[in-house]
């Protein structure tokens, strides 16, 4: 059967209703009128032929009325005529209408932020992508090693600019940390530099300004100018003026040309740098050895159009074969990816996603549309309530003839009336709620995050999907309940009045409320055990006490010093550091726990590669920390065996050769070994060259390094000397934390005079400030804030609905009250008799949600920080509570009942 | 209600007797009721009202067009036609029609 002219003649009647309509007049009226000309001419005068012509046909609006119940708009004709009729209807009941549409938009909106945030994350298109696939990442690799991506030279990059076979637009980029000084601190923020085309390959115009000229796009051309991002001119103040103005960069100037578009973050989804600056402005920032092809550079292009990314592998593959790497003369084969929306480099990066982001957006959506049914049970039960009085109007439509499906149609209409404008109020609060979020993010994270949180059409398509199967659960049951009525008691019967019908304990209505409160209390524990993980995660401890610890983070290329200038000040500066009244002990680290950044390296023992034991065959993987001279000291970690890097060690770049490991890394790679004097051994560099071994002259205690950590993790600790780190962290143990804190930042100050050395101090917190600012901190309270949302809404929703069914229940039961009480039953005696039924339902429901919140623990359980997932106090607590809530929720429409006068109550009819 | 010698249309045999009338040439409204009536020796009558709504729901599935020509009394009339699509309709239900009228009246015969 032809479907495509079916499809054509619903547009076709529904784009052309009034041509439609007309073409039927015109048809039925030829027919009318051939008809009298047919009877005239068989011999009837003109007024009979008419009269007959009429009687024959059966009239010629029913004839059209006819043809059009056939045609295929019909059913939007009474879709519309749905529509006007339940408006009417809910207009009638405002405060049920109300109710039911904020309920919703609970419901809704809690999905719309959650899917919202998650769409920002992984679906929205990236800039320049909006024609998927022309926008590509280039990656240039070792032709003898598959795996071994590396960074363009400028050279290559030049010669993939100059093929112009495959690519529109290819530009070059690296990004890098730079300092903005305010006062006392410095600020860090990521910066790009990049080629005059960046913006033109990604697809994007200036929001003001212009881009870099040919003369500032030159290698080398020291310009010191920048394009802003959107994000980072609002956090100036959004200044209307900004183009021309100067903004110190490393404590030099840089002008301001031109203003980047809101949202838009660079090659990633939504982490960019703060400003771009010209590729040729490399040499104000690095000492001069690091000429650009050390920059590291990343190359995007831009296919022309028509060229597909197998094509464009295959023309880069001729262009690969002329590039040959000068140091050791191994070949480059050059390749094209799709770029990543949530990392940046040199290699594809093929598990974009981690599995706990995975789980954590599940865990969120899941949660939210457990909101969302708990919401719309909510609502069916309102239906319900409010079907017993709409019985009387259904059981007359019935009675006319209306079709149960036009019924059940009809109810649905209205549901999804409700929906939609619940949803479309949920929305616009998600979004709301959304930008709060975030801006209470945004000053935690060390890179400019341009996330643009406004719903778009993924947005509203799977909020009007929240809507449809909302109306479908609290409309499908009540409408296909009221369809089905006996229709002559229930046109005849008052309202109110049906025999018996809060004596079946578990009627429909009881069902949907047990099954708000299951859900409840899944969403209840879910909640706790966030609450808990935050509270566990703000008082976390990697393994060492944070009594009386400071945290001053430095950075000695953002004041412009190279190595030499930095080992001296950082050397000058931890004197006088440790010199203050107060400071108890200092020292230096490249790294801190519970920070988000860590280094792992793959460690041997020396001779191991041939051994027989896959652990010491394949190495273990340490977090690797350069240290100076007193850090165990410092944070009170006691050395188990052996000693500390000493001062010559930390200061003297000739000092390699030594090592401490921890506890964890001595038993997995020393079982039963004294690892003092042992040697360790590291995996080879990117030229194959096996570092020389070190020789372990310390084992420390174990300590953890990700707030996610259940114990202690392997470490591996190098001297300072050996590495010089511009980017360091300062450990300081005063004497008070709070007095401590202000000492060094008073020292640091005086310090920061221009004529010394200056050192850019990024900033000085306690190490519990530090920890708490941390934006995995700010994740685990997040999530325990937004889990704790939404289990109080459950837990509130719940008790209302439970409320809500007791009392109608109560009602009903008015007279059939008034009957015991006149029979000598006591105010005790009835409260007891409603609070056992719905005691009853209680405890069948509760037992349905502790298994679905001890599975609802299983799932969320990588997200739990130091916690269990079976948590009995989590549990215990989520059960009183919603109990307590219940047992009040019942108690109220009891007492209510128990009061009731006899006389009255027998009066009722 | 029907006259007598009249029979009421068999439910789907409406359709087979329009596209089997338009088969010749086409026809408006009026003169397909008029050649059904013709062609089944008046035992078909088929009234405005059932034949209008099977007109146009045979052109939207496909099976009919339509346009504006002159009838032969000089008046403005829609004309049906068969479309191609109509043609391999008529053909299926035909074959159709011709299994069921032949199953039924050997059914008939064999009791008798």
């Amino acid at each position: 059967m032809p479907i495509l002219p079916r499809i054509a003649g619903v547009f076709r009647s529904l784009a052309h209703r009034g041509p439609v309509d007309r073409h039927l007049d015109a048809d039925v009226g030829s027919y009318f009128d051939m008809l009298v000309d047919e009877k005239i001419a068989a011999g009837m005068t003109a007024d009979e032929a008419r009269r007959q012509a009429r009687l024959e046909m059966g009239g010629v609006e029913q004839v059209k009325e006819a043809v059009r119940t056939v045609r295929p708009a019909v059913f939007f004709d009474t879709l519309a005529r749905d529509v006007r009729y339940s408006v009417r209807l809910l207009a009638k009941t405002p405060a049920f209408s109300v109710t039911a549409i904020l309920l919703l938009a609970l419901g809704i909106g809690a999905n719309a932020a959650v899917f919202g945030f998650i769409n920002t994350m992984l679906f929205r298109p990236l800039p320049g992508a909006d024609r998927p696939g022309e926008a590509v990442a280039v990656y240039t690799r070792n032709a003898a090693r598959p795996d071994a991506y590396e960074p363009f030279s400028y050279a290559d990059y030049e010669a993939v600019r100059d093929h112009g076979k495959v690519f529109g637009h290819v530009m070059a980029h690296t990004s890098f940390q730079v300092g903005l000084t305010d006062g006392v601190t410095s600020r860090r923020v990521k910066a790009a530099l990049a080629t005059a085309n960046y913006f033109a390959t990604l697809g994007v115009s200036l929001a003001a300004g212009r881009t870099f000229s040919p003369e500032e796009d030159r290698l080398g051309s020291r310009a010191a100018v920048m394009v802003l991002s959107h994000s980072y001119w609002q956090s100036l103040g959004s200044p209307a003026d900004i183009l021309g103005k100067t903004i110190a960069v490393n404590s030099r100037p840089f002008t301001v040309i031109g203003l980047a578009p809101a949202g838009f973050a660079g090659r990633m989804a939504f982490a960019g740098p703060a400003f771009w600056m010209p590729l040729g402005a490399a040499p104000l920032f690095a000492p001069p050895s690091a000429e650009p092809p050390a920059l590291g550079l990343m190359v995007v292009g831009r296919l022309k159009p028509g060229v597909t990314p197998a094509a464009a592998n295959a023309a880069l593959a001729a262009l690969s074969d002329t590039l040959v790497r000068s140091p050791n003369g191994s070949k480059q084969v050059l390749s094209v990816g799709p770029l990543s929306r949530g990392s940046q480099g040199n290699a594809p990066a093929d598990a974009e996603m981690e599995p706990a982001m995975v789980v954590a957006f599940g865990a969120l959506e899941g949660s939210a549309l457990l909101v969302l049914v708990i919401a719309s049970l909510n609502v069916a039960n309102m239906q319900l309530a409010r079907g017993s009085s709409r019985r009387k109007e259904i059981a007359m439509r019935l009675a006319l003839g209306a079709g149960r499906g036009r019924i059940v149609a009809q109810l649905m209409t209205e549901g999804l009336l409700l929906a939609l404008a619940g949803g479309g109020l949920g929305v616009v609060a998600s979004a709301w709620t959304l930008q709060a979020l975030l801006a209470s993010l945004i000053p935690l994270v060390p890179e400019t995050l341009s996330i643009d949180v406004r719903p778009d059409w993924r947005v509203a398509l799977v909020s009007l999907a929240c809507c449809t199967l909302s109306a479908l659960v609290f409309t499908l049951g009540p409408a296909w309940k009221l369809s089905r009525l006996n229709l002559l008691p229930e046109m005849k019967s008052q309202e109110g009045i049906g025999a018996g019908g809060g004596l079946r304990r578990f009627d429909t209505r009881s069902l949907l409320v047990g099954g708000q409160v299951a859900l409840s209390l899944a969403l209840l524990a879910a909640s706790g055990l966030f609450v808990r993980g935050a509270v566990a995660a703000g008082a976390a401890e990697p393994g060492y006490s944070f009594d009386r610890q400071a945290l001053v983070r430095l950075d000695a290329t953002t004041a412009g010093l190279d190595e030499a200038a930095g080992r001296q000040a950082y050397a000058r500066l931890i004197e006088q550091i440790r010199s203050l009244p107060g400071v108890e002990s200092a020292a230096m680290a490249s790294n801190v726990a519970f920070a988000n950044e860590f280094y792992n390296r793959r460690v041997w023992r020396p001779g191991a590669s041939e051994g027989t034991k896959t652990r010491t065959r394949i190495g273990v993987l340490a977090i690797s920390f350069d240290i100076g001279a007193g850090y165990f000291t410092t944070l009170n970690l006691r050395m188990l065996r052996g000693r500390e890097f000493t001062l010559a060690e930390e200061q003297d770049p000739t000092s390699t050769g030594v090592a401490i490991i921890d506890e964890p890394l001595a038993s997995k790679l020393f079982p039963g070994v004294d690892p003092l004097g042992q040697f360790v051994q590291f995996a080879p560099d990117r030229a194959g060259e096996r570092p020389p071994a070190v020789r372990i002259v310390g084992v420390a205690r174990g300590v953890k390094h990700r707030l996610t950590d259940a114990g202690p993790v392997p470490h591996i600790y190098l001297p300072l000397g050996a590495h010089y780190r511009a980017l360091l962290n300062l450990h300081v143990r005063t004497g008070n934390e709070v007095d401590g804190v202000r000492a060094v930042r008073a020292a640091l100050g005086g310090m920061r005079r221009p004529d010394e050395g200056k050192l850019a101090v990024l900033d000085v917190q306690s190490l519990r400030e530090a920890r708490d600012s941390r934006p995995s901190t700010w994740l685990v309270g997040t999530a325990a804030r937004t889990f704790g949302a939404f289990g109080a809404i459950a837990l509130v929703m719940a008790t209302v609905g439970l409320y809500g069914v007791k009392a109608y229940l109560v009602a009903r039961r008015t007279r059939e009250i008034g009957v015991r009480i006149a029979c000598g039953a006591r105010t005790g005696d009835v409260i007891r008799m409603v609070l056992k039924e719905g005691a009853g339902l209680l405890v069948v429901s509760l037992a349905v949600g502790f298994v679905l919140a001890v599975g609802l623990g299983q799932v969320v359980r990588s997200l739990l920080v130091g916690i269990q997932p079976f948590d009995p106090l989590v549990l215990g607590v989520a059960t009183l509570v919603l109990s307590g809530a219940a047992l009040a929720a019942c108690y109220l429409p009891a007492r209510r009942a128990a009061r009731i006068s006899p006389v009255i109550a027998l009066r009722v009819e | 209600m029907p006259p007598t010698g009249r029979t009421d249309l068999l439910l789907g045999t409406l359709d087979l007797l329009v596209l089997k009338v338009l088969e010749l040439e086409p026809l408006h409204g009026l003169g397909v009721g008029r050649r059904i009536e013709q062609v089944t020796r008046g035992a078909f009558q088929v009234k405005a009202g059932s034949l209008f709504p099977a007109l146009y729901r045979m052109e939207n599935a496909g099976w009919l067009a339509s346009s504006w020509g002159v009838s032969e009394t000089n008046r403005r009339a829609r004309y049906y036609r068969l479309t191609a699509a109509g043609r391999r309709r008529l053909a299926t239900e035909t074959e159709q029609w011709e299994r069921v009228a032949g199953a039924m009246k050997l059914a008939l015969q064999t009791n008798g």
